[in-house]
């Protein structure tokens, strides 16, 4: 009863199976990515946040320095759809009664009933540039007449959200160019210390644990603070990064030094070797796609790092400056307890900022679970 | 080297250094493959057996060079005739000497990179050594899966889709799209189950007939090697113990462990249990291996002089038959019969 | 009575995020008192899972979805499949009627007490012997199992031994409290040929000396027919033949049995015999055929037949069953080879 292993009975199969089989390991982690409803919620909220960033001048009412001196501290309105009419399709805001306390000289904002400033989308507004290229002056929503102040106005009478919406540019992007010099230190040190081994890894590695050791908030302050008053926005905005990310690089490099070394015993580099494969080769086709997609949930964790350091650095008058705008630049003007008790909006960019860094976190922990789809 | 021999291995060893400390300084080695000779002749299929931990998978390795040699000699006579030393070769020659000698692994998950596919894992060889390319490539491709036996539709399926065995059969078509004259199979089997097992060993058995291929085959499992292999290696803590035509290795055992590690394989037969020799204690480690004969505080023969003396590796095969044995008492025990 | 356990159409799940896995589909294996049964197959043929299943230690996502385990215990016969896995009852029987080894002692152990103190713990928990009394039947066990110097081993951790006595020293913790049945997993796999023949040895003594029957799951034909007295072959889920351990060798009727015995070298096979070996791969647990599970690797498949109906455990002979449509006498085979 020879049996032959040519014969092929029909096979029972199951067509999700199939598509499983020709999935790429990107695929693979998409897949089990999917099933993180955290992790995708998060990632929703990322995109939602970096496109209002990019495009912030279409997405913002106003110019973020318009100044506007019958608005200051102006409160938050509310969107309305009932009036003493009913319901009205088109939303609508009260406009303010404005009053000068005689004591204390503050202006105090009563809701006006009588005004009321319906709210049109794709209006013509202040003049800005689309992703700093094409002049335009189209805004996602605004009213025609009178003013709305959705998240209220600062002290010197500028749309909150136009200003958080503008900030948003700096302070999310500050994370992913910090986390992308990071990812390239980290590599780079990472690599030729896996790879070489011996003295130069001896060496990088106590060079990593001297700059682990340095206290990060001093080691910020102490360089934002050596920055030159007379530098541009664009500048100060690049050597905060590069500040920022100094420290960033030393854990990557080790999780790549690691990864490399124990990639380096693994049967299927042994068997690229032995079929005469060159180590570029080895590196770049076998052990770098083994491991990029840890390093990626690994960066996609450390992002929030990097927001919270810029936040922290231009709280403290350290990191951007005004008249740049960052999330952090914006939470300065609220340091006080005066504005926390009478204009309590103006902690609202911390909102965004907490949202941002959860967002980050639950998107990097998705990452981190379907990072190795192959294993158990 | 004569001519009929394809490979020859002379005093060759393998330590391991233990670092240990703040500055990484040597304690001591690990002495995995600690001096051995054999030769491996054309077309032969050559059985490597011992307990874990005797050096059998080093030794594989180091005599491909995937493992460095701390020292000795591997002769290798190459396509053209020349001998080289393999462990002495440059990195173009070693490049080119590992056309011809290649490895089958044990382990058929991790020795194929999970983020290729099956075209990619057969094709990477020839690609890499500029054997083909481009539709040529292409066609090389599918006549070696179909070698192995897999269907070329599933050539852009990823290593996950298959079984253990299957996944084997990748490993084998990687292998032979080089055309090497000599495989060793490091375990070639033991990972895969027993209804699986005897496919892949006809398949190998198949592909040496047809490409006059010679076999290094290290395993565990005795019967297996019994069955497949010319003649058997056994090892013990780094050495060998015993050379023999197999056949002979069962039934005219010359060494005492020889004759303890045959006794107890279980026999597939529950009419014939074994009777089996329990050897005392365990294997000792390869840091500190025993002075005089090694395996002499497990013998169950030991005298004074095994204590003292290294036993000299040597023939004690009648009329020109090769058997080599590392006892001092070979010629006095006679050979036994294990069955 | 003569039977000590019966495994009735057992049925485990497992809920996966792929789908459910149907380990194990209508398993009946019975073992009598004082014998050494063999639970063979090939990996994923759930003999692992039905024998955790006896002792309610599975996986948390697997569940008994049907079938009973009889244990006859003193006159009684309790169904401990229906017990809570963590209750109090299923407890009473672990460890003092029922214990368990497994392939990796030192998994099993933990690494960061003595041997000595985890085989104490075991019989503190379950009897009212003092401190004392329990150490001296530590040292009695580990010295029974033939580990050399217990009195010194016993304070010695789980890493400071060999896998052949760590192995040891498992068997001598689950042994002290005197169970009717020891289930051993794959005692011997991760060991060499000389450790297991010490293991195999081992356990066929102590069987004698404590009276206990051993169900023994391996893969190893050779380990069966060394041990086994009695063996059951699972294939997918389902037990395909149950025999004497001669009968079976000599006698084999299953198709599968068959090949599986072909397939193996022996320490007598000549080269130049090909092996037989089995067509195809065992399919996978997400999608069992319809009919019988091995009718697509099977040499004596009948179209129409065993891909319809998925035949049944039938006794053939005095204690020899098998779950093969060939012997069920409706159909007309050509009775094997």
């Amino acid at each position: 009863m020879e049996t032959n292993p040519e014969i092929v009975f029909p096979e029972k199969q199951n067509p999700l199976e199939s598509e499983i089989y020709l999935a790429s390991q990107w695929e693979l982690i998409w897949r089990r990515f999917k099933r993180h409803k955290l992790a995708i919620a998060g990632l929703v909220i990322l995109i939602i946040i970096y496109t209002m960033a990019i495009f912030c001048g279409f997405f913002s009412p106003y110019s973020p320095y318009l100044y506007n001196a019958d608005y200051i501290n102006a409160p938050p309105q509310t969107l309305q759809f009932f009036d003493q009419d009913g319901f009205h399709f088109r939303p609508f805001v009260y406009g303010y009664e404005v009053s000068r306390d005689p004591e204390t000289f503050r202006m105090e904002y009563q809701i006006d009933h009588s005004k009321k400033y319906p709210v049109y989308f794709l209006v013509r507004g202040d003049r800005y540039k689309l992703l700093g290229i094409w002049e335009t002056d189209l805004h996602l929503f605004g009213v025609k007449e009178g003013h709305i102040f959705l998240l209220g106005a600062d002290p010197m009478g500028r749309d909150l959200l136009s200003r958080v919406l503008y900030g948003a540019r700096i302070s999310t992007s500050i994370g992913f160019i910090g986390v992308f010099l990071s990812f390239v230190l980290g590599i780079g040190f990472g690599g030729i210390s896996g790879l070489y081994g011996g003295a130069i890894d001896n060496l990088i590695q106590r060079m990593i644990e001297f700059i682990k050791s340095i206290p990060s908030i001093p080691l910020w302050m102490g360089l934002a603070a050596a920055l030159p008053q007379d530098w541009t926005v664009i500048q100060v905005y690049f050597a905060i990064t590069i500040i920022l990310s100094l420290k960033g690089w030393t854990g990557l490099a080790r999780e790549v030094r690691s990864k490399f070394m124990s990639l380096r015993e693994e049967d299927f580099i042994l068997s690229a070797r032995l079929i005469g494969a060159s180590k570029t080769r080895i590196i770049t086709q076998h052990m770098i796609p083994s491991f990029l997609s840890h390093i990626i949930a690994q960066v996609t964790l450390a992002i929030p790092g990097m927001i919270l350091g810029e936040t922290s650095l231009s709280f403290l008058g350290l990191g951007i400056r005004p008249p740049a705008i960052s999330w952090g630049s914006l939470l300065q003007a609220a340091q006080n307890v005066r504005t926390v008790a009478l204009t309590p909006w103006l902690l609202l960019p911390g909102v965004f900022v907490i949202i941002t860094v959860l967002a980050f976190n639950f998107l990097g922990d998705g990452l981190r679970d379907a990072a190795d789809p192959y294993g158990k | 080297m004569e001519e009929n021999k394809l490979l020859e291995v002379r005093n060759l060893k393998k330590f391991f250094p233990i670092n240990r400390g703040f500055f990484n300084r040597k304690v001591g080695e690990v002495k995995a493959v600690n001096g051995v000779d054999f030769s491996i002749y054309q077309g032969e299929t050559l059985g490597l057996v011992g307990e874990s931990g005797c050096g059998k998978t080093t030794l594989g390795r180091a005599i491909l060079r995937a493992v460095e040699p701390t020292s000795g000699q591997v002769l290798f006579r190459t396509g053209e005739g020349k001998v080289v030393d393999v462990t002495k070769a440059e990195d173009r020659q070693l490049k080119k000497i590992r056309k011809d000698m290649q490895l089958i692994f044990q382990d058929p998950y991790s020795s194929l990179n999970p983020r290729m596919t099956v075209k990619d894992l057969v094709g990477e060889p020839l690609l890499v050594n500029k054997i083909a390319r481009g539709k040529g490539l292409q066609q090389k491709i599918i006549e070696l899966i179909e070698q192995v036996d897999l269907r070329p539709e599933y050539m852009d399926r990823y290593p996950h889709a298959f079984s253990g065995g299957q996944r084997q059969r990748i490993g084998i078509a990687r292998v032979l799209s080089l055309n090497p004259r000599f495989i060793v199979c490091d375990e070639a089997v033991s990972a895969l189950d027993v209804s699986i097992q005897a496919q892949i060993i006809n398949l190998l058995q198949e592909l040496q007939q047809k490409y006059k291929l010679t076999y290094l085959f290290i395993a565990h499992d005795l019967s297996l090697v019994k069955y497949l292999c010319d003649r058997i290696i056994v090892m013990y803590l780094g050495k060998i113990v015993e050379i023999a035509d197999s056949e002979q290795l069962f039934t005219q055992t010359r060494h005492p462990y020889t004759e303890a590690l045959l006794s107890a394989v279980p026999r597939v037969d529950p009419k014939r249990k074994s009777s089996k020799i329990i050897l005392k204690g365990e294997v000792p480690s390869p840091i500190n291996p025993p002075a005089g004969c090694y395996f002499h505080p497990r013998c169950n023969y030991v005298q004074e002089k095994c204590r003292r003396e290294e036993p000299l590796f040597r023939n004690v095969g009648q009329e020109g038959e090769e058997h080599y044995v590392s006892c001092h008492w070979a010629e006095q025990l006679g050979p036994k019969e294990v069955m | 009575m003569k039977n000590l356990l019966e495994i009735k159409d057992l049925k485990i799940n497992f809920n996966t995020e792929e789908g459910i896995v149907r380990a194990v589909r209508g398993a009946s294996i019975r073992i009598d008192k004082n014998i050494i049964h063999g639970l063979v197959g090939e990996s994923g043929c759930g003999k692992s899972v039905t024998a955790r299943s006896v002792l309610n230690i599975l996986a948390a996502n697997a569940e008994i979805i049907g079938g009973e385990t009889l244990y006859h215990h003193q006159g009684e016969i309790v169904d401990l499949s229906k017990l809570h896995p963590d209750g109090k009852e299923v407890r009473k029987f672990r460890w003092r009627d029922i214990s368990m080894i497994f392939q990796e002692p030192m998994t099993s152990f933990s690494p960061v007490h003595t041997i000595g103190n985890q085989i104490m713990e075991a019989i503190l928990l379950h009897s009212d012997l003092s401190q004392v009394a329990a150490r001296t039947h530590a040292i009695n066990m580990l010295e029974r199992v033939g580990i050399p110097d217990p009195a010194k081993r016993i304070d010695e951790y789980p890493h400071q031994l060999s896998g052949g006595m760590r192995q040891r020293a498992m068997i001598a913790m689950a042994l002290s409290g005197n169970p009717k049945l020891l289930i051993a997993d794959e005692p011997t796999t991760a060991l060499d040929v000389t450790i297991q023949a010490q293991i195999i040895d081992l356990m066929k003594q102590m069987k004698d000396e404590l009276g206990m029957s051993i169900m023994i799951i391996t893969h190893d034909m050779g380990v069966i027919a060394e041990m086994a007295d009695y063996v059951s072959v699972m294939y997918l889920g389902k037990v395909v033949e149950s025999a004497p351990v001669v009968e079976l060798f000599y006698n084999p009727l299953h198709p599968y049995t068959k090949a599986l015995l072909k397939s193996i070298p022996t320490i007598n096979s000549k080269r130049e015999e090909k092996l037989t070996a089995i067509a195809g791969t065992v399919p996978d647990a997400y999608c069992i055929p319809d009919g019988c599970a091995f009718y697509p690797r099977c040499s004596q498949y009948k179209p129409g037949v065993c891909d319809r109906s998925e035949p049944n455990l039938t006794e053939i002979a005095t204690d020899h069953q098998v779950a093969c449509i060939m012997y069920h006498g409706e159909v007309e085979t050509d009775g094997g080879k």
